[in-house]
């Protein structure tokens, strides 16, 4: 291919680059990780952030249109599950990838993407702030606590205007 | 991108706050000024708040902030907690981005505690084709076929580029 060619290839491939923009696939992706805060665009995309995205889709709109919806992938699955179609069977690699930083696990590239560039996603500060990062998120435990320890902590959260779970974490961390 | 500008200068405004009141407590406490911070921003946010490019290219954008930091610790430790406030991230690894030869950087806030340059459109866009291709495929094909970037094609091959990778 002579130097004309190259050039016109890549007129055409920009192209289709600007129809694939257009695309549903693409379209629906970016509004959604947008709308959540993953990515920030210029392009006047619509807002999606109630949309569910079925992630073969999400990845072909990675591997065609935009590669950095791939990089934030796998943190937007693992902290909005309900948002997405995750299979284990239909998508193995994105799959293990979560498994991986779900248990702070080593873990794969993915999709040529080495583990430390896309689990700096799942630590990110959303917009949305009734999504925590997953080091903040909360995790229930089960106590059996004394009639006696009960009473403490009613006394507290009433006096500290909290929950009993406010009032027992602030011990706990305050001492 | 006006809006990603605009960020930016809250940001970066803050930050000047924030060096402003450290250089007042150590001042009453006998010790050193920190100096005037550097920032050169680099990559997709060197593009975002530029409003030419912004009109031209489709960017997009994940949460971190590539940028050259020339700031003493402590500025550095400030920046990176306001960034993370706005829901960014100061990407630790910006100083092994390659800076073409002949990059130019223009002034984009000129405050008393900090400035903030950003290297020009082209050059981010070389270092884009010749460093990261697989990631920015579709960027460069959209710059190079907008002709917009007099220079482009021949800095990226006189740079070690390949321009077929994008046809």
């Amino acid at each position: 291919m002579n130097r004309a060619d190259v050039l016109k290839r890549i007129a055409e491939k920009a192209k289709k680059d600007k129809k694939f923009r257009q695309d549903p696939r693409y379209l629906q992706a970016m509004g959604f990780l947008v709308a959540k805060g993953f990515l920030r665009t210029n392009q006047a995309i619509p807002l999606l952030p109630n949309q569910r995205l079925r992630l073969t889709d999400a990845i072909w709109a990675g591997k065609n249109v935009e590669p950095r919806i791939l990089e934030v992938l796998p943190a937007a699955v693992l902290r909005l599950p309900n948002h997405f179609d995750l299979n284990q069977f239909e998508h193995p690699d994105l799959f293990a990838a979560i498994e991986a930083l779900r248990e702070k696990k080593k873990g794969q590239p993915l999709w040529g993407i080495p583990l430390k560039k896309y689990k700096v996603w799942v630590e990110l500060i959303l917009p949305d702030k009734r999504m925590k990062p997953l080091n903040e998120k909360k995790v229930v435990k089960t106590f059996r606590l004394s009639p006696k320890s009960i009473e403490v902590l009613k006394k507290r959260s009433k006096e500290w205007g909290c929950s009993k779970t406010d009032a027992l974490e602030k011990i706990l961390l305050e001492g | 991108m006006e809006v990603a500008k605009k960020q930016l200068e809250l940001i970066f405004k803050e930050l000047n706050e924030r060096v402003d009141f450290i250089n007042k407590e150590r001042l009453e406490e006998g010790g050193l000024r920190v100096s005037r911070a550097e920032v050169i921003l680099l990559g997709q946010m060197s593009l975002l708040v530029n409003k030419k490019v912004s009109a031209i290219l489709s960017l997009a954008q994940t949460a971190d902030i590539d940028a050259q930091l020339d700031m003493d610790s402590v500025v550095k430790k400030e920046l990176t907690s306001i960034l993370k406030k706005y829901g960014l991230i100061y990407d630790e690894d910006s100083k092994l981005i390659w800076i073409p030869p002949g990059a130019k950087f223009e002034i984009l806030f000129d405050l008393k505690k900090v400035v903030v340059k950003s290297i020009d459109p082209e050059s981010a866009l070389v270092s884009k084709a010749v460093k990261a291709p697989v990631k920015n495929k579709q960027l460069i094909r959209e710059a190079i076929a907008s002709g917009k970037f007099k220079t482009l094609i021949a800095r990226i091959e006189k740079n070690g580029g390949k321009l077929e990778f994008f046809a």
